[in-house]
C-alpha cells in the first residue's frame, strides 16, 4: 500500500515553494518595535543576531555587534533565516493522512490518533515496536525531552537523534582519547593564538562560515594553515599547504604525519611520559608509515606530508581540527584518533593556542547528543549501560531502574529493524531521513512499509509526506532555550513571535502526547525553563554538567561553557588546562590505529570515489534551506564535480547532464568540470531529495563503533547520456564553447 | 572600506545582508563573482569603489548620481534617473545595477542610512573574513599582514582613485587591469548561467 | 580648472543667457499678444506675470546649462535624429506617444516603485498640472470670462469666444472652484509625501530640509492660502482678503522661482525619458555591440559608441593596450577582468 497517493499534490499544497520576502514586503518605513537577541537556527557555530519584530512578526535582522563569537558576522543561510519564520509553506494545522491524501484535522483528534495507535501497536508487538528519531536542531530542552519521553512515556528502548549522522564519530574517539565528549577542547578564541592549524576534512568556508574569522585572525597574527581536503575548498585554497589525499585514506596521513614528527624528535616526550597511555603500541605502528608509504595511499606527494609534519611539529602553539569529512566514514572514529594522536603527541593540548577540536555541524549538536536522546547516552552524557548512571537519572526522573529501557540502536540499524518489522511505529522531531540517510532507496521503502508514522515539523519535509500523522511544530523563533555551540558554549535562544496558526510547542505536543499516554506526572512540563531545570538536576554530577547554569547567567555572560558544576562556576572555555583528562587514571589514552580503506573502493565497474559535502547556501537536508529563494538561486540543483581529465576521458563537457551510477542507485546530475578535485573522486552535494538525492548513491555501511553510514567514500562511475546529450547549460551565453578549446 | 579579495570565501553573505539594509528593499547591489569555477574557487566581491571622480556620475544626463559630503557615491536619484544606463556601462569597476520597469538605477551607498547613524554597512558587518572591511585607516592597516592598501586603480590609461581600499598582496601602488592581447576567456557554466539577480546587472 | 575651460563655460553661459532672454522676451509678447494688446490682461495680476517671465527664462537658462553636459547633448541629438528618421516617423510617433503615455501620464515606472508614491505622486502631478493650466492662461490674459445674461459665463480664448458655462451649474460650480480641489489634491499628495519622509529610513538618513521638505512645505502653503481665499470670499464676506491674497502672491512666486532648482526641475526634465526610451527602443533592433571578452551581446553598438565618445569627452580615456576600450566590455566581465588582475597580483606574490 502507497502512504502517498498523489505526490504532486502534496507538493502543491505544501512545497517546497521559493519564497523570498519578509511577511509583508520588502519595506524602507518599519516601525520595529523590539529587537530580540538570539542566535542563528542553523550550524554549530551559533552566531548571535537580532531578529526585528514588528506587530509581533519577524520582519528583519541586524546583526549583533557585541556576542563574541561572531561579532555582527553571518553567512548567507543566517542573513535570510528570518525568512522561513512567516514563510507560506508553513505547516498551520494537523493533519491525518487518509487514503493516501493529508486532511486537515483538530489537535484532539490527531492526539488522540497518535495516542490510539501507539497503545495498539505496543499492546500488539511489545514496546519496543515505537521507535523515536529526534535531531540536534532543537533546543536542549527539546532534546533532553526525547530521550525521557521515548523512555518514560513510551518505554521503549528505541531512540536515536540525527547527530548520528554527524557527530558521532568525533564523539566517540573524544571519548575514547579524553574520557569526555566535548567538540573543542579550546574556546574558539584559542585559534588566533596558534602558529599553526592543521584543518582535515573541513570545508570551513562552506559549512562553517562564520569559524573563517577566527582563521583570518590567525592568519593576520602570522599563523599558517595546513588543510587536509581532496577537494580544493576555498578554504583549502587559502591555506599554505592543501594535503589533496585520496577520500578515506585520513589514517594512513595521519600515521604519516606523526612518523615523521618521531623521526625528528618533535615529540613532547614529558606529556606523553605524564599523562598519556599507550604510546608505545602507536610508536611502533607509526613507524611503517613512512612518508612513502603514506604518500603511496594518500596521493599526497611525500614531500608535502613532510613539509606539514615539520610545520605542525615545530609550532610552539598549534591546534587541530576535523570534522564531517574525516569522520562519515567506515572508520570514523579510527580517523579521528589518529588525529588525536597528533595532538597527544605533541601535548599541544590544554593551554591557550594549543588545542584539538571537532567542528559541530548541527546547531545544537553538542547539546543535543550529551542530554539523553542518542541510543547509549542517559542526559549529562551519562552512559545507559552504566549502573550507576541508570541509577542517577531514575532518582531524577522518578522511576525504578527496571522500567529504564537498556541501549538502542543508531538510527541506520533502527530503520533495518523496521524493515525486519521489529519496529513498527516512529515518532519523528526535526529530521528529514529521505534526504540525510544513506540508500534513499531502502528508507523510502521502509517508511512505506511503517505501520505508524508520526512526525512533528514546521514544514512538510520529504519524509513528512510519508507520515500518517504531521503535527505542525514551531521555527526556532517561535520558542525559547538553550543551545550549546560547537566550542561547548551554551547560548540562549530567545522567542521573538507567536507559532502561526494553530502550530504549537514541540515540547508541549510531547508532554501532550504522554499525558494522553497517562505518563503525565513525568512531564509536568509547563514552559522551556521548568525543563531546564529538570536538566540543570538530571546533568549535576556528568561530565557535561550544567548544575550552575541559569537562564540569565547565560545570558549576562554572552553564555556559559560546560562542565559548570555550581552556581558561582564561571564555565569552563578550555578543557584541560591541568592535563588531566577524564579517566578514570586521569590519563589521555593513545590508540594505535592502523590504515584500512573505505568499504567499497573503485574496481573496472565503479571506477570513481564519490564523496558528498554541502554548499554554503543549503543547510543539511535542505528542508528549511530550499525554501528561500535567494538560497536556491545561488545554488539550484545538485551537480557533480569532476576533474578536466576524467571529462576529457569521458567525453563529457562542463554544464552537460551525466547519469551517476552506484550499486544502490543513480541521479542525473549537471557536470561541473572543475580542477578543484581529485581526478579520482568525484563529488555531489546532498542537500537534496530524490531524484537528485546525493544519496541515492551512499553506501550505508557503519562504523563498528559509532555507527555513522560511510557519506564520505563509495565507488561510482558516470555514465554520459544517450542521444548525443548537449550541455543543458552554455547555450544562452555566446563565446562560452571558447571555454572547451 | 577595505577590500581583499584573498580572503573571499564566496559566500555571498554579502549579497543577502545588502538587501537587509533597510534602504535597499530587497535589493542587493554586491557582486561576487567566481573567476573561473573550472579553474579555481577563487571569487572576486565587488562593492561600490566610489571613486572621488566618479565616471558614473558625470555621464549621467539627468546629474542625477550626487557625491556625498563623505565622498559617497549616491543611488541616481529618483525623480531624475531616466534609465538610460550610461552608468551602468561606463563604470570601470561594473557595479551600478538598473531596472528598466522602475526606471531606477541602484548602486552601493555605504548603507549611507547605517551609517549615518553609526553602524556599519551590511555587507562589512556579516563578511565572515573581513573580505569587506568597514572602519577607520589607522585601525584596520595596522592589524593587517602582509597586505598594502591602495587606493588607486589603473584601467589602461586611465587612473581612477577611489576612496575604498583594495588590499593588495603585494608592495604595488595600484591595481592596472589591463589587456594587451586578445582576451582568453573561460568560464564554466555554475558561474554563467545561474540565473540570479546578483550576477546580473538588471535587477 | 583651465584658462580655456573657463573662457568655454563663461561662453556657454553667456550663451545660455542670451537663449534665456530670447525666450522670455516670447513668452512677453506671447502675453502681449494673446490678450489682445493688454486688453483683456489685469493689472493686479501684474506681479505674478514678472515672475513667470523671470522664472520662464530660468527655467530655459538652466535647460540649455544643462543640455551642455555631454551625455544629455548626445542623448538630445540622438533623440531628436532618431525622431526626424523619414523612414521611421509613422513608428517613431506611435513608439513616442506610447512611451509618453506611459510615463508622463499613467508613471507606470512610479507604480511599480511604491502604489503610495504613484498616489502621491498622482496628487500632487493632476494637482500642480490642473492648477497651471488654470492659473497661467488667466494671469496671461489668454482666457477670460464675460457674462452673458443672468447666470451664463462666456470663456474667450487669446480674445476668441468659445463655450458658455451656466455659472450656477454643477459643471460651472466644478470650473470656479477647480482650483480648490487641486489644491486638496496637492495637500494630500504633500501630506503622503511628507509622512513617507518622516518613516522611511532612507529619507531619514538623506534628507535636507531645502531640498526635501521646503518644496512640500510651499506647495502646501500655496494651497492653503489659495483655499483660504475662496473661504475668506464665500464665508467670512472677504475678511482679510487682500492680506491673504498678497501672502498668496508671494508663495507662488518663491515656488515659481524654486522650478530651475533642486527638486522641481524634474518635472522640465523628466520628458527627455521619451528620448531615451525612443533611443532603446530603436537600439534593440541595431547591431548589438559582444562583450569583446565573453562574447555576449549586452548594449547596441551604436549606443555603446556614443558613450564611449561622451566618456572620452569628459576627459577620462579607457583605452588598453589591446587598442580596446574599458567600455567594450560588459559589467560582468569588468568584475572578473579585475579580479584576475589581483590575482595575478597574489600569485606574483607567492600566494594562490
Amino acid at each position: 500500500m502507497s502512504k502517498i497517493s498523489d505526490l504532486g499534490e502534496i507538493i502543491r499544497e505544501f512545497g517546497p515553494h521559493l519564497h523570498d520576502a519578509p511577511y509583508d514586503g520588502w519595506r524602507a518605513d518599519r516601525e520595529i518595535e523590539r529587537m530580540v537577541p538570539t542566535h542563528c537556527p542553523y550550524c554549530g557555530m551559533q552566531c548571535g543576531l537580532y531578529l526585528l519584530v514588528e506587530r509581533g512578526r519577524v520582519v528583519g535582522l541586524e546583526p549583533r555587534y557585541d556576542f563574541p563569537v561572531n561579532e555582527g558576522r553571518l553567512c548567507p543561510k543566517g542573513v535570510t533565516a528570518y525568512l522561513q519564520v512567516h514563510h507560506p509553506d508553513r505547516l498551520l494545522h494537523p493533519l491525518i493522512k487518509r487514503d493516501g491524501k493529508f486532511v486537515r484535522a483538530s489537535w484532539d483528534e490527531a492526539l488522540d490518533l497518535v495516542v490510539a495507535r501507539f497503545r495498539e501497536i505496543q499492546a500488539k508487538h511489545g514496546k519496543d515496536a515505537l521507535a523515536v528519531y529526534s535531531g540536534s536542531s532543537l533546543t536542549t530542552e527539546k532534546t533532553y525531552l526525547m530521550g525521557k519521553f521515548a523512555r518514560v512515556a513510551l518505554g521503549t528502548r528505541y531512540v536515536d537523534y540525527n547527530g548520528r549522522l554527524c557527530m558521532v564519530s568525533a564523539a566517540a574517539a573524544n571519548l575514547k582519547a579524553f574520557g569526555v565528549d566535548r567538540g573543542s577542547a579550546n574556546p574558539w578564541s584559542d585559534i588566533p593564538l596558534a602558529e599553526v592549524l592543521l584543518i582535515a576534512g573541513a570545508n570551513c568556508a562552506e559549512t562553517f562560515p562564520i569559524l573563517n574569522k577566527f582563521l583570518w585572525q590567525q592568519r593576520d597574527n602570522g599563523g599558517r594553515w595546513i588543510i587536509v581536503d581532496p577537494r580544493q575548498t576555498p578554504t583549502a585554497r587559502q591555506g599554505d599547504i592543501h594535503l589533496q589525499l585520496k577520500p578515506g585514506t585520513d589514517v594512513a596521513l595521519a600515521n604519516g604525519l606523526l612518523h615523521v614528527i618521531i623521526e625528528e624528535g618533535l615529540t613532547d616526550d614529558e606529556f606523553i611520559a605524564d599523562h598519556t597511555v599507550g604510546w608505545d603500541e602507536v610508536r611502533s605502528t607509526v613507524a611503517r608509515y613512512t612518508p612513502q608509504v603514506a604518500a603511496e595511499i594518500t596521493g599526497v606527494p611525500a614531500e608535502r606530508i613532510v613539509a606539514a609534519a615539520r610545520l605542525y611539529g615545530r609550532a610552539r602553539t598549534a591546534m587541530v581540527f576535523h570534522a564531517r569529512g574525516i569522520e562519515h566514514h567506515s572508520h570514523g572514529v579510527n580517523n579521528a584518533l589518529a588525529y588525536i594522536n597528533l595532538v597527544l603527541a605533541t601535548g599541544k593540548i590544554g593551554a591557550p593556542g594549543r588545542g584539538y577540536g571537532t567542528i559541530t555541524g548541527q546547531g545544537n549538536g553538542q547539546g543535543g547528543r550529551e542530554h539523553g536522546q542518542k541510543a547509549d547516552q542517559l542526559p549529562g552524557q551519562r552512559s545507559i549501560s552504566n549502573p550507576e548512571h541508570r541509577r542517577a537519572i531514575c532518582a531524577v526522573w522518578g522511576i525504578s531502574e527496571e522500567d529504564l529501557p537498556p541501549a538502542g540502536v543508531s538510527v541506520v540499524e533502527m530503520f533495518e529493524r523496521m524493515r525486519r518489522g521489529e519496529i513498527r511505529g516512529l515518532l519523528s522531531l526535526c529530521n528529514n531521513v529521505m534526504v540525510s540517510l544513506p540508500d534513499t532507496n531502502t528508507v523510502r521503502r521502509t517508511l512505506e512499509e511503517l505501520d505508524f508514522y508520526v512526525c512533528i515539523d514546521f514544514f512538510m519535509s520529504e519524509s513528512a509526506r510519508y507520515a500518517d500523522v504531521v503535527l505542525p511544530g514551531t521555527a526556532w523563533s517561535e520558542d525559547e532555550g538553550v543551545t550549546t555551540n560547537g566550542e561547548g558554549r551554551v547560548v540562549k535562544i530567545n522567542r521573538a513571535n507567536d507559532p502561526p496558526g494553530e502550530a504549537r510547542h514541540d515540547w508541549w505536543i510531547i508532554c501532550e502526547i504522554a499525558r494522553r499516554l497517562g505518563r503525565g506526572k513525568y512531564f509536568p512540563f509547563q514552559s522551556p525553563r521548568d525543563i531546564f531545570e529538570e536538566i540543570r538536576l538530571a546533568s549535576r554530577g556528568g561530565n557535561a554538567d550544567y548544575y550552575g547554569m541559569a537562564w540569565e547567567k547565560i545570558e549576562q555572560n554572552n553564555g556559559i561553557f560546560w562542565p559548570c558544576p555550581t552556581p558561582d562556576h564561571p564555565g569552563t572555555p578550555r578543557m584541560f588546562e591541568d592535563h588531566r583528562f577524564y579517566h578514570p587514571d586521569g590519563r589521555a589514552r593513545f590508540h594505535a590505529v592502523e590504515y584500512e580503506p573505505p568499504a567499497e573502493t573503485p574496481d573496472e565497474e565503479f571506477p570513481l570515489i564519490l564523496t558528498t559535502g554541502r554548499v554554503v547556501y543549503q543547510y543539511l537536508s535542505g528542508n528549511q534551506t530550499r525554501r528561500i529563494k535567494f538560497l536556491v538561486d545561488q545554488c539550484p540543483e545538485p551537480y557533480v564535480e569532476i576533474h578536466p581529465e576524467t571529462a576529457r576521458r569521458l567525453g563529457i563537457q562542463d554544464g552537460e547532464r551525466v547519469r551517476v551510477r552506484s550499486r544502490r542507485g543513480e541521479g542525473i546530475f549537471p557536470a561541473l568540470v572543475t580542477e578543484t578535485i581529485r581526478p579520482d573522486t568525484i563529488f555531489i552535494p546532498y542537500h537534496w531529495p530524490e531524484p537528485q538525492a546525493a544519496n541515492l548513491l551512499t553506501n550505508p555501511v557503519l562504523d563498528p563503533v559509532s555507527k555513522i553510514p560511510e557519506f564520505k567514500a563509495c565507488a561510482a562511475r558516470i555514465e554520459k547520456l544517450k542521444g548525443g546529450a548537449l550541455p543543458l547549460y552554455g547555450a544562452t551565453r555566446k563565446g562560452a564553447s571558447q571555454s572547451e578549446a | 572600506m577595505f577590500i581583499d579579495p584573498r580572503r573571499c570565501i564566496g559566500c555571498r553573505a554579502c549579497v543577502s545582508a545588502c538587501r537587509e539594509c533597510g534602504t535597499h528593499k530587497g535589493h542587493s547591489m554586491i557582486f561576487v563573482d567566481y573567476l573561473d569555477r573550472g579553474h579555481t574557487t577563487a571569487t572576486m566581491p565587488t562593492i561600490c569603489m566610489h571613486c572621488v571622480e566618479p565616471t558614473c556620475a558625470l555621464v549621467c544626463p539627468a546629474d542625477a548620481i550626487k557625491v556625498s559630503e563623505d565622498g559617497v557615491v549616491m543611488t541616481a536619484m529618483e525623480p531624475r534617473c531616466l534609465d538610460c544606463r550610461n552608468c551602468v556601462n561606463a563604470c570601470p569597476f561594473g557595479v551600478p545595477k538598473y531596472n528598466t520597469a522602475m526606471h531606477l538605477q541602484m548602486k552601493c551607498d555605504l548603507c549611507f542610512d547605517r551609517t549615518a547613524e553609526g553602524l556599519k554597512p551590511m555587507c562589512a558587518s556579516v563578511c565572515p573574513t573581513g573580505a569587506l572591511t568597514y572602519g577607520r585607516y589607522e585601525e584596520i592597516v595596522p592589524r593587517r599582514r602582509g597586505v598594502r592598501p591602495v587606493n588607486v586603480h589603473v584601467f589602461g590609461r586611465q587612473r581612477v582613485a577611489t576612496r575604498v581600499y583594495l588590499m593588495l598582496p603585494i608592495e604595488e601602488d595600484d591595481l592596472c587591469v589591463d589587456e594587451t592581447a586578445e582576451p582568453s576567456f573561460r568560464e564554466s557554466w555554475l558561474d554563467a548561467q545561474v540565473e540570479n539577480a546578483d550576477k546580473r546587472n538588471e535587477f | 580648472m583651465k584658462d580655456e575651460e573657463w573662457s568655454s563655460l563663461a561662453t556657454a553661459r553667456v550663451r545660455a543667457l542670451i537663449i534665456a532672454a530670447a525666450a522670455s522676451a516670447a513668452l512677453t509678447a506671447l502675453i502681449y499678444l494673446g490678450s489682445r494688446r493688454l486688453e483683456h490682461y489685469d493689472a493686479a495680476l501684474f506681479g505674478y506675470t514678472v515672475a513667470s517671465v523671470i522664472a520662464f527664462g530660468a527655467i530655459i537658462f538652466r535647460y540649455a546649462i544643462w543640455l551642455r553636459r555631454p551625455a544629455t547633448r548626445r542623448y538630445w541629438l540622438r533623440g531628436w535624429q532618431l525622431f526626424l528618421d523619414r523612414k521611421n516617423l509613422g513608428r517613431n510617433l506611435r513608439s513616442i506617444v506610447g512611451t509618453a503615455f506611459g510615463n508622463l501620464v499613467a508613471q507606470r515606472f512610479i507604480l511599480r516603485r511604491s502604489r503610495t508614491r504613484w498616489l502621491m505622486h498622482a496628487l500632487i502631478m493632476w494637482g500642480c498640472i490642473i492648477s497651471a493650466a488654470i492659473t497661467f492662461p488667466l494671469v496671461f490674459g489668454w482666457i477670460h470670462f464675460e457674462l452673458e445674461g443672468a447666470r451664463a459665463y462666456r470663456a474667450y480664448l487669446f480674445g476668441f469666444p468659445t463655450v458658455a458655462v451656466d455659472g450656477r451649474s454643477i459643471v460651472g460650480w466644478v470650473i470656479f472652484h477647480a482650483l480648490d480641489f487641486t489644491a486638496i489634491m496637492v495637500i494630500a499628495g504633500c501630506a503622503i509625501a511628507i509622512h513617507r519622509r518622516l518613516r522611511d529610513r532612507g529619507a531619514i538618513a538623506m534628507q535636507q530640509f531645502a531640498l526635501d521638505f521646503a518644496p512640500h512645505l510651499l506647495l502646501i502653503a500655496v494651497s492653503v492660502s489659495g483655499l483660504m481665499l475662496t473661504v475668506s470670499s464665500l464665508w467670512l464676506g472677504g475678511y482679510m482678503y487682500s492680506f491673504i491674497a498678497l501672502a498668496h502672491q508671494a508663495l507662488v512666486i518663491m515656488t515659481l522661482f524654486y522650478l530651475p532648482f533642486g527638486k522641481f526641475f524634474h518635472i522640465v526634465q523628466r520628458p527627455a525619458s521619451i528620448g531615451v526610451e525612443l533611443y532603446q527602443n530603436r537600439g534593440r533592433e541595431m547591431a548589438q555591440a559582444r562583450c569583446a571578452r565573453c562574447g555576449a551581446e549586452f548594449v547596441a553598438q551604436a549606443w555603446l559608441d556614443d558613450l564611449k565618445g561622451v566618456v572620452r569627452e569628459l576627459g577620462f580615456d579607457y583605452r588598453l593596450k589591446s587598442g580596446r576600450t574599458l567600455q567594450d566590455y560588459c559589467p560582468r566581465c569588468k568584475r572578473v577582468m579585475r579580479g584576475l588582475a589581483y590575482a595575478a597580483l597574489a600569485q606574483r606574490s607567492g600566494h594562490d
